[in-house]
This record gives C-alpha cells, sequence and structure tokens, in this order.
C-alpha cells in the first residue's frame, strides 16, 4: 500500500486547490476520488500560472464522466509528464473536441463519446446503453448527457499505475465550455487551446497541480500559496501522516500476527498430541514387528514436518489468493494497485513456525518411542 | 535351527504400588522342541509371556534368553533389530494397519529393511494371500470379517520366514475347516522349515495336535508337559 501510493503521490509535485481539506484535495488529484472541492479563485489562479520557476501550472477541472470513467478537464503538458512525454497511441489534443484516455479505458483511438454531467459510477455498477437509456430519465438533472459536446478520442496515455489510468482527459477549455463557462480565452483566440489564458475570461478550477523547476521553487511555492485563500503542499506531507497512521495500523497487525502464530504453535502442539492418540496404535505394531527406531522416527518426524510445510505453503497461497482478490477489489475502485510481497517479518514468521514444528518434530518421536508397545497394543 | 527359549525369575507387575503380579515364571526352558501351545482362562497372563518371550516390554525383572542371549539386556535397537529377523508374530487383535491394502499388511515386516519392498517379496505376499484365500483386491481391511484378517495377519508373520513363530489365538477367528487349513500350514512350516511354534489357545483342536502345552493360571505356570526336567516351577 505505502508503495503503490508513494509512487502514485509522486508524480505530482505541488498542489494547489482552495483553502480547505489537503486530504481531500490530494484524494481528489491523485486517486480521482471526487469531493465537493471549493474553486480556486482566479486571482490566485492568475498569480500562480505567471510564477516563474514553473515546468508547468496546470488547473485541473472535474465533474463529468463517461460511463464508469471520469471525465478530466487539464492541459497538454499536464498529460505528457503524467505519460512520460510519449504517448502509448495517437496524439495529444489539438482542438477542444480532442479527448486523451488513460491506459485502461475500454475504448478506442476514434472512437466519440458525449460527456454526462456528473460522478462516473464503479464498473459493476454501471448500466449498458439500453439501460441507460431507460434510467436517463430518472437519473435527471444530476446526471445527464451534454448533448452537441461529442468528443472524438485521439490519443492513449502510458500506464501511470494511478487512477488516471482509467480517466478520460479533455481541455480545460472544453470542460468549462460544456458547463457554459469561459473557457480562458478570449473571443478572438476561442479556439486556443492550452496556455497562456486571458486572464479576463478564466474560470475558477478545482486544483492546480505545480511542475516546479527546482526544490527551491517548490518550497517556496508551497509556501506562498497555502494561505487565507489557497492551499498548498506536497502531497508527501499528508502521505506521511498516513503512513503513521498506517504504521500504527502495522503494529496492530503485527501483534495480531504473533497472537495468530502462537496459536499456530498451539495448534501444532494440539495436533501432534491428536496424532499420538490417533497413531499411537499404528507404530506401536510396527515397533512389534521389529521396526528400527529410524524408521519408526523418520515416520514421524516426516509427518508432522509434512503437515506444517504443506500447512505453510497452503497458508502462503491462501493469503496472496486473497491479497490478489482484495487488490483487485480495491483497484476497481479506487484504481490503486496494491503491491503484494513477502516481508522479512512475513518469511521470519513463517521460518519460526517451521523451527518451532521442527523442534517439536524432533522431540515427538522420541516421546513415542518411551510409550508402552504393550500398552498401546492392548488399544487395538 | 529350532531356538532355545529360558526364562529365569520373569515377574510382571501391573503398574502402581500396589501392583498386582499378572505374570510369575521362576524358571521355564523350551530347548529342541519344536512346538508349544499355552492355554489358560483369560486373564491368566498367557498374552503377556508371549509378549514377554517377544521381547515387546521396555524392560522387566528377569531373563528372557533365546539362544542363551537375554533379550532384555539387548539395546533398544537391537531387540528391535532381533525382532525383525526373528520373530513372526500373530496378534490376538491382528494389529493390522487400516490404513495399508492388504498386500501392503502382509509386506510391511519387509519394508524396515529397505526402502523399495523387493520383487521377490511382493510375489510371496501374493502367494501366501492365495494359499489363505485372502483377496488382495477391492478390499479394504477395515471392512473385512474377521477370519480374513486373521489369514492376514498369519500371512504377514510367514512373510519374512522367521525361525520364531508367536501366534496369540491363531484360530480364534476361523471356522472349523479354515482353522484346521491355518494349524497345518503353521505345523507344516514349522516342521519343513525348522522353526519354533509357540501357540496361545484355547481351541481344543490346536490342544489336541500338539504335545507340549503349558498351562497358565493366575499368571503362574500351573502345568508343563514339557519333557526337560529342569523346568522348575511348573505345578
Amino acid at each position: 500500500m505505502r508503495q503503490t501510493s508513494a509512487a502514485v503521490t509522486n508524480q505530482f509535485d505541488v498542489i494547489i486547490g482552495a483553502s480547505g481539506s489537503k486530504t481531500d484535495l490530494l484524494l481528489a488529484t491523485a486517486f480521482l476520488q471526487s469531493k465537493s472541492l471549493n474553486l480556486i479563485p482566479t486571482e490566485q489562479m492568475i498569480d500562480i500560472l505567471a510564477e516563474d520557476g514553473l515546468d508547468f501550472a496546470a488547473p485541473i477541472a472535474f465533474g463529468d464522466s463517461y460511463k464508469s470513467s471520469p471525465i478530466i478537464g487539464t492541459i497538454a503538458p499536464f498529460i505528457n509528464h503524467l505519460s512520460k512525454d510519449k504517448l502509448l497511441e495517437g496524439k495529444i489534443f489539438t482542438t477542444h473536441e480532442h479527448a486523451v484516455i488513460g491506459a485502461n479505458v475500454k475504448l478506442k483511438v476514434g472512437d466519440v463519446i458525449t460527456p454526462t454531467h456528473g460522478e462516473a459510477m464503479p464498473e459493476d455498477e454501471h448500466h449498458d446503453e439500453d439501460e441507460d437509456e431507460e434510467h436517463h430519465e430518472d437519473e435527471g438533472a444530476h446526471n445527464h448527457e451534454h448533448v452537441g459536446s461529442e468528443l472524438t478520442i485521439v490519443g492513449r496515455m502510458q500506464a501511470t499505475a494511478t487512477a488516471w489510468d482509467n480517466a478520460i482527459i479533455i481541455p480545460i477549455e472544453m470542460m468549462w465550455e460544456i458547463h457554459g463557462l469561459a473557457n480562458g480565452h478570449s473571443e478572438a483566440n476561442e479556439e486556443n487551446i492550452g496556455l497562456p489564458f486571458d486572464n479576463e475570461y478564466l474560470t475558477e478550477a478545482s486544483v492546480m497541480v505545480l511542475k516546479p523547476k527546482s526544490i527551491a521553487a517548490a518550497y517556496r511555492l508551497r509556501s506562498e500559496y497555502d494561505e487565507h485563500q489557497t492551499t498548498a503542499f506536497f502531497p508527501a506531507e499528508i502521505m506521511a501522516e498516513f503512513y503513521m497512521l498506517m504504521g500504527d495500523a502495522r503494529q496492530i497487525l503485527t501483534l495480531m500476527g504473533y497472537i495468530v502464530e502462537a496459536l499456530v504453535i498451539i495448534s501444532i502442539l494440539i495436533g501432534i498430541s491428536i496424532m499420538f492418540q490417533l497413531f499411537s496404535r499404528q507404530f506401536a505394531i510396527l515397533r512389534a514387528l521389529g521396526a528400527p527406531r529410524l524408521y519408526i522416527y523418520l515416520a514421524i518426524w516426516g509427518y508432522i514436518m509434512s503437515i506444517v510445510v504443506v500447512g505453510i505453503i497452503s497458508g502462503l497461497l491462501l493469503a496472496y489468493g486473497t491479497s490478489f482478490l482484495i487488490n483487485d477489489y480495491i483497484q476497481s475502485r479506487v484504481n490503486i494497485s496494491i503491491v503484494t510481497s513477502l516481508s522479512a517479518a512475513e518469511i521470519w514468521m513463517m521460518l519460526m513456525a517451521l523451527i518451532i514444528a521442527a523442534i517439536l518434530a524432533f522431540f515427538a518421536p522420541l516421546a513415542m518411542m518411551q510409550q508402552s508397545i504393550t500398552k498401546q497394543l492392548a488399544r487395538g | 535351527m529350532s531356538k532355545s527359549l529360558e526364562i529365569q525369575n520373569l515377574k510382571i507387575n501391573t503398574f502402581g504400588i500396589n501392583g498386582q503380579t499378572i505374570l510369575d515364571v521362576p524358571y521355564f526352558n523350551l530347548e529342541g522342541e519344536r512346538e508349544l501351545v499355552i492355554s489358560g482362562a483369560s486373564g491368566s497372563g498367557k498374552t503377556t509371556f508371549l509378549y514377554a518371550i517377544a521381547g515387546l516390554f521396555l524392560k522387566l525383572n528377569g531373563k528372557v534368553s533365546w539362544n542363551r542371549s537375554n533379550l532384555y539386556n539387548l539395546a533398544s535397537v537391537e531387540r528391535d533389530k532381533w525382532r525383525s529377523q526373528n520373530l513372526g508374530m500373530i496378534f490376538q487383535n491382528f494389529q493390522l494397519l487400516d490404513e495399508l491394502s492388504v498386500l501392503d499388511n502382509i509386506l510391511v515386516p519387509t519394508g524396515f529393511d529397505s526402502f523399495f519392498c523387493p520383487k521377490d517379496m511382493i510375489y510371496k505376499a501374493e502367494k501366501l494371500a492365495d494359499e489363505f484365500s485372502i483377496s488382495i483386491h477391492n478390499s479394504t481391511i477395515a471392512h473385512m470379517s474377521r477370519g480374513e484378517k486373521q489369514r492376514i495377519a498369519l500371512a504377514r508373520a510367514l512373510i519374512k520366514d522367521a525361525p520364531i513363530i508367536l501366534a496369540d489365538e491363531p484360530t480364534a477367528s476361523l471356522d472349523e475347516a479354515n482353522a484346521r487349513n491355518i494349524l497345518e500350514h503353521l505345523r507344516k512350516i514349522s516342521e519343513e522349515g525348522d522353526k519354533t511354534l509357540i501357540i496361545v489357545s484355547h481351541d481344543p483342536a490346536v490342544m489336541e495336535q500338539i504335545d507340549n502345552k503349558l498351562l497358565l493360571e493366575h499368571g503362574k505356570i500351573i502345568k508343563n508337559t514339557l519333557p526337560t526336567i529342569s523346568n522348575v516351577g511348573a505345578a
């Protein structure tokens, strides 16, 4: 979780929003979890866009969707940044009616779509086209198509391993236009796309993502715009708080892991004890028939160890299987792919279980061989 | 060549402070005789006697010597080895391993010496199964009759051609014809292989056919028909 979230948020250097919750801003920007965000006043947007020391300052606007994909309005340099300056296919948008899709969006270059006002629904909750028509009226004013605002898919971004892989990105001008707002350019330049904007025609945006040219610039901008009307922050600040919280949870989980391990060891002991009860007569028969001690020893030791090893491998496979299912679920909801890996702590726990089982398995046959053959035979 | 058996001051008690004596044999000697039948009422110590001479107790008071070697002076490993090489045992409750197939049960004693069962042993097991009318296919031990189990236990006791055969009630679960067949087989094998055959039995037919008899009561020998003069302690 930590690895994945860090990889996601590292792609957003400085985030600026209207004053409010930084966590909400981060969730909206990095994870596209729509929140009711306040809009950045245009005065502040103008100031930010005029700042030196930036590769780009990308205004971002949310609010529309197509099927399960959110539609995001922004500028081309931000797409290039996310896609590492190279699209997977097609080209970047050059007109207002163009759109670029994330790597996982189930559309093709050349497809034409009509955006819907409102949030994207998860895929499993999304209805097909026919159903959409049936429900169109019910959804009413909340989720309606922006008729006449057709968009043509012209390019596909490279995978970013973020929620943006499921997004449809359009020029922010188009996003403003389809909501009846000024599109950032004067009437004479209304077909223009991207920077520079005409300050008089600029519309408020939910978020601005900044790519400073230097660390010094990053700190300056973060400090300058974290004030009364705007909030500026490094995603790492929020993630650090989250990791601290996660660290506490991890400690609890680790403690639970130790408790589970103790229970496993108790289970092994009970299992061995039950095995003694169940198989003591069988081993007594073998001993009575002259089975060498090494034969009996290896039979019992092998039996215990095979149960433990099979148990550990099964547990590992089960845990991996479950983690993949959970990962699938989370990915379908928030498009975060969790990296599942065995940490040293887990390997240590497995080794501990194996070592304890091996010790028990070492002594168990010796204890078994101290039992009276005649008594065990009498049980038969 | 049949083995000699000598018991001296053998005393086995039940556990506890007030442990009762379940077997008390001051002296017993089997020298040159090939067959012996041990009889007695239930609880008279017959099976304990058999277990004692098989070396199945971890330790005990007294001496049990086969061919002048005291079994209970041997280290456990040596005693296991001695049992594996010298004894073919038939237990009162058969003591078969339900988890194994019929053939594998017969072959159990052969598996102690090598990882893979020799082919000639498999052939011998099949031959014994055939001789004792044991079906080795489509049967699980748990579903077999007592008679069938008895015959499997018998085949297992004979698989390694051991020089001593100890049989605890080998005919108890068999019908008259089968019992006669089994007894004849045991005696024939004993005679042809010059083996020592010691049988614990209530069966009058067994008692009738075997001359050498030992009668136990409350753990003591009360009748001994063995000709050896030195069998002190017998009534």
